[in-house]
């Protein structure tokens, strides 16, 4: 089954389950004293204009100008534990402080549509995405400050569920 | 034992040695990094031991020990400045070395009282992020080589506002993050 027929970007099933808490799990270099930041929970923004001399981004995004993520959230779905999700992710060359969760019903607040795509190209079977607006027909820092609104509440609502899995206690 | 070899380690990486003078010596403490993969997982152990999870700097005080907010940010930078392609799944930048030198060059000017604020965060461009909140209000700026991004969201969404300048500007970004104004 295809997604969104007016979102070329999406593929796969939409989750329908408003319970359901997907997991995300937080790079180190996304986090403050130990904390996810805003930034952990949106995907890079639209890079089209070439008038800001910016990394080139483009390089990376086969088929379209648009950012390597296009605009999707990476997470898991909600059967794959916390502790699964984040050692799935983590390797000594990709440190990350743990992992939260999000909330189905909270991203569609944000108008988010979230889609299970696991299993669909090189995506593990658990992953879903969580599919920020396309921003494309804006203009750039509108767009961006979209992006930057919508972290923000994505990342409140996930510190005020508290994290699900921190590698500490066996850390050490 | 892990823990002392994870100190040494990252102590010989460099943390002090870019330090700037207005950091006093500290010695660093890292903290977990201990990962229950397969050994085949993972890179040769050197390397596997520059890679932290969080990192926090203290310096000694009469015996007593106190953290040092820089000495904090400057250990994360080497922390990021260790990343590599790829950080954060396919396609993430390291850190690019302008953003780097201008980050620092903006942290030697930050009032000490701030510097939790000017922790240095990475996008997965390679560009220095920084979040900090104030008065309700979020804030954000993103320092590239040749651009500055900053963002306030405020209480009402209606009234966040954001900047974006095709070059960097250290003078806007200290207004920006002193006190709050875009323009």
């Amino acid at each position: 089954m295809t997604g969104d027929v007016a979102d070329p970007r999406v593929v796969g099933d939409r989750i329908l389950d408003g319970k359901e808490i997907l997991r995300r799990v937080v790079p180190s270099a996304k986090s403050k004293a130990g904390v996810p930041a805003n930034g952990a929970f949106f995907p890079s923004p639209d890079r089209r204009q070439e008038s800001l001399a910016e990394p080139a981004i483009e390089a990376f995004m086969p088929g379209g100008p648009k950012s390597r993520d296009n605009g999707g959230l990476s997470t898991h779905r909600e059967w794959k534990s916390p502790r699964e999700a984040y050692l799935d992710f983590v390797t000594p060359d990709r440190p990350a402080i743990g992992t939260w969760g999000v909330m189905v019903s909270e991203c569609e607040g944000q108008n988010l549509p979230t889609y299970d795509d696991g299993g669909i190209g090189e995506r593990p079977k658990s992953h879903a995405t969580v599919w920020f607006p396309d921003v494309s027909d804006q203009s750039r820092t509108k767009g961006r400050r979209v992006y930057e609104r919508i972290g923000l509440e994505l990342c409140s609502a996930a510190l005020s569920r508290e994290c699900l899995y921190r590698p500490d206690s066996e850390a050490l | 034992m892990q823990s002392s070899k994870v100190l040494l380690s990252v102590a010989t990486a460099g943390t002090v040695m870019f330090a700037p003078s207005f950091v006093a010596a500290p010695s660093v403490r890292v903290e977990p990094m201990v990962l229950s993969k397969s050994a085949d997982n993972y890179a040769s152990p050197v390397t596997a031991t520059t890679r932290v999870f969080s990192v926090r700097a203290h310096t000694s005080v009469g015996g007593n020990v106190k953290q040092s907010p820089k000495a904090v940010a400057m250990a994360k930078l080497e922390m990021l400045r260790s990343l590599g392609p790829g950080w954060d799944g396919p396609g993430s930048l390291p850190l690019d070395d302008s953003s780097s030198r201008q980050y620092l060059e903006f942290l030697s000017k930050v009032m000490d009282t701030r510097t939790n604020d000017a922790e240095p965060l990475l996008t997965d461009e390679g560009l220095i992020r920084l979040e900090w909140r104030s008065n309700g209000f979020s804030y954000s700026a993103e320092i590239g080589p040749d651009s500055l991004y900053m963002c306030a969201l405020a209480p009402r969404a209606t009234d966040d506002d954001d900047e974006e300048l095709n070059h960097y500007d250290l003078d806007r970004l200290l207004r920006f993050f002193e006190r709050g104004e875009l323009r």
